[in-house]
């Protein structure tokens, strides 16, 4: 029987505790079935089983490849086009990866093509806010004739510090996944330095634009709450990766 | 892309770049430093993998040929320079670790 569960946001610094999860969903009885980038993991129930996972970043991998892991006991489950996910069910058997400074660079470049993913959906997202900036002040009958140059700034300047910040956090992520030996709950990581910050900078930057812009008062509040509307993907975001 | 010199080669590197000074393939590499070892080292699938594709993006092996869905590969003259190298700073390790056991010696000596 096919059930979905969970919806897991993915970070390849957190395979670790990725695969203890399923070990633990198949010790309840539920096998991996799949789990696709947008995070949404499939499992059918069955009886509780102890099934060993791992969550392997080989870059273009070949059949080969998934044959030789067969041939040592590693049965293919699932692929994407970042990561790979392979189980073994019974005695504890060799992992797949045995070296430490192979296993940091896969996950080093792991994290780097997740974040360009990531960086990329949000240039991707925050593209459309422009077209906010434009359209809203006349759905709210604001007032342009205070209008100055500096408000246009503001666009592109939260553009830009959001940009750098992910920049940032990726290398701050690095890091201390690499520190802690890439066991770091990613839930509590991405309340303290995804999430909030970044979304606090796009509404307050809308905030300043709509006040500065605009006489009317009521009209700039309307736009910071039109603004938190978009804060509602990040909420549910959130809450699935809190899941961990 | 600019190629990355590696600054040292951990174990399982050594030994894919040693198992490659001779024509092979994934599996095969496996068990040929199984044996070289007698077993000591053994490296996953994943790792080997991740190496065979790094090396050759590296330029330190070359991919000869592809036989049934098996690709084939051998070490460069870049690998073998990096083996070498790697062998030299094993040497070295070896010979500056000498003066513990002649250390270990003479306090043996001193305690009889």
């Amino acid at each position: 029987m096919k059930k979905t569960i969970d919806t897991i946001s993915y970070l390849p610094c957190a395979y670790k505790k990725i695969t203890k999860l399923f070990e633990k969903k198949a010790s309840e009885g539920y096998v991996l079935k799949s789990w696709d980038i947008k995070g949404d993991v499939q499992y059918y129930s069955t009886s509780p089983r102890n099934i060993q996972y791992c969550v392997d970043f080989i870059e273009n991998y070949s059949a080969e490849y998934i044959e030789t892991c067969a041939f040592y006991g590693w049965e293919f489950v699932y692929s994407n086009s970042e990561f790979m996910i392979f189980s073994h069910e019974g005695t504890k058997i060799q992992p797949l990866q045995n070296d430490e400074e192979t296993e940091n660079y896969m996950i080093r470049r792991g994290l780097l093509k997740n974040m360009k993913k990531r960086i990329s959906k949000q240039i991707m997202f925050y593209a459309i806010l422009p077209l906010v900036y434009v359209f809203a002040p006349y759905g709210l009958r604001m007032d342009f004739a205070t209008q100055s140059f500096f408000p246009e700034l503001i666009i592109p300047v939260t553009f830009l510090c959001v940009v750098s910040y992910y920049c940032m956090l990726w290398l701050l992520l690095n890091r201390m996944q690499r520190q802690s030996n890439f066991n770091i709950n990613t839930g509590i990581l991405s309340k303290k330095f995804i999430l909030l910050p970044a979304d606090l900078i796009f509404a307050g930057g809308f905030l300043i634009d709509t006040l500065l812009t605009s006489s009317n008062v009521v009209g700039s509040i309307l736009g910071f709450a039109l603004i938190t509307l978009f804060i509602f993907p990040f909420v549910y975001l959130y809450k699935s990766v809190s899941n961990f | 892309m600019a190629r990355e010199q590696l600054q040292n080669l951990s174990e399982p590197m050594y030994y894919v770049l040693l198992s490659l000074q001779e024509e092979n393939f994934g599996y095969q590499i496996m068990e040929d430093v199984k044996n070289k070892t007698n077993g000591r080292v053994t490296i996953g699938a994943g790792t080997l993998y991740a190496l065979l594709a790094r090396f050759e993006t590296n330029g330190y092996i070359i991919q000869t040929k592809e036989v049934e869905r098996r690709k084939m590969y051998k070490i460069a003259t870049l690998g073998e320079e990096a083996l070498y190298k790697e062998f030299q700073r094993i040497k070295n390790l070896y010979n500056d670790g000498k003066q513990l056991e002649k250390n270990k010696e003479n306090q043996h000596e001193k305690n009889n």
